[in-house]
């Protein structure tokens, strides 16, 4: 029963790396969209996508704080750009953090169980 | 600076105490707006703290390495000399409050993201 | 290029307007000023409007006084012979300002004001409805 949650906010993860519109030049408009998981790869347990999830939410950080610098400096990301990077990152640690939570309450309850 | 936090919120700060520079010197312009003569100034406080971001890369800001610099409105001077633009400084507060809201986002995010990684919500 | 450009777009509106109010007030307050016939009239003073370039945004950054011309032709001869200024005809020489199109045009600067105002209003409303994306 462990795997399910996680399973389940792995491609959540995923999504959120998608860079908000103007920072990469990108416009969003038809591109696409391949569910993660589906191509095979890296698909190869719970400490892969652990690190993935580390990974993903270590990027949105550096982007938002790249946003936020470029906002402090006057270097043209807008207050959407910023407010959009950082509420990507921050529900991305939220995320993260309640995968480690629910990891840490199996592996208790593991621990809890009569042998 | 210091104690906890990383160069962004170091850069937020100074953008802070910046805005806060500006807004004193918008003041000063207003209270001067009917006084002949007189040169509006602008602060710009977002070359030096771009120049200091390059400079520190990762790594924190010094806290006297981002200073305010103040130039003069390039505005066309009135009949009596003033170069003080009401409408502008007053477009201009609107935009220092948006962008001081935006920075004290940008703090609370990054406080927050502390937060939660320590574990408290 | 700032974050708030629409807003620094409304005040070039805004100041332009300001200006044009300016001289329109300059020229109907000397709709009765007199000179001598020899002399140059008081002349209305017109305002042109200059679009500015890429300063602000590529596609264009509000507007700028370009120049400011006086009114030309002549102006109305008056019959006043105990005027100091008067020549030996008794004539003195009005100025050229021609009150109606000043009260026209002081209508269009006070309209175009207020519009580049109200552009002002709503970008600020806009990017105060950015601050709040991701506000649960």
């Amino acid at each position: 029963m462990v795997a399910t949650p996680i399973g389940a906010v792995t491609p959540i993860i995923q999504q959120s790396t998608m860079r908000p519109p103007g920072v990469d030049g990108s416009n969003g408009v038809g591109r696409a969209y391949t569910p993660p998981g589906t191509d095979g790869v890296g698909q190869t347990g719970f400490a892969d996508a652990l690190a993935r999830g580390l990974q993903a939410v270590s990027d949105l950080e550096g982007s938002s704080d790249a946003v936020a610098q470029s906002l402090a400096t006057g270097g043209g990301a807008s207050v959407e750009d910023l407010m959009v990077a950082t509420t990507q990152a921050q529900l991305g640690v939220e995320l993260l953090a309640q995968v480690r939570d629910r990891a840490l309450e199996a592996y208790q309850e593991i621990m809890r169980m009569p042998v | 600076m210091s104690g906890i936090g990383d160069v962004t919120m170091d850069a937020v700060t100074h953008a802070l105490s910046g805005l806060r520079t500006r807004s004193d010197v918008r003041a000063h312009n207003i209270a001067n707006a009917n006084t002949p003569g007189f040169r509006a100034m602008r602060v710009d406080f977002e070359s030096n703290l771009a120049a200091a971001l390059d400079r520190a890369g990762s790594r924190r800001l010094d806290a006297d390495a981002v200073e305010a610099t103040l130039t003069p409105d390039p505005n066309l001077p009135g009949p009596n000399g003033n170069t003080v633009s009401l409408e502008g400084e007053m477009v201009g507060q609107m935009e220092d409050n948006l962008l001081r809201s935006a920075m004290v986002n940008a703090f609370n995010f990054k406080a927050n993201m502390l937060r939660t990684a320590i574990g408290r919500r | 290029m700032g974050a708030f450009d629409a807003m620094d777009i409304g005040r070039t509106g805004v100041g332009f307007a300001r200006y044009w109010l300016d001289n329109l007030s300059h020229n109907v307050a000397n709709v009765n000023t007199v000179t001598n016939p020899d002399e140059e009239p008081f002349r209305a003073r017109f305002v042109v409007a200059g679009a500015n370039g890429a300063e602000i945004t590529p596609s264009g950054s509000g507007v700028h006084v370009a120049d400011v011309v006086d009114a030309v032709g002549d102006a109305p001869l008056l019959y006043s012979p105990d005027h100091p200024l008067a020549n030996e005809e008794g004539y003195v020489q009005g100025a050229a300002v021609d009150l109606a199109g000043q009260l026209t045009d002081m209508m269009l600067a006070q309209r175009t004001y207020q519009a580049n105002v109200r552009t002002i209003q709503t970008a600020k409303e806009a990017y105060e409805s950015a601050l709040q994306i991701g506000r649960g």
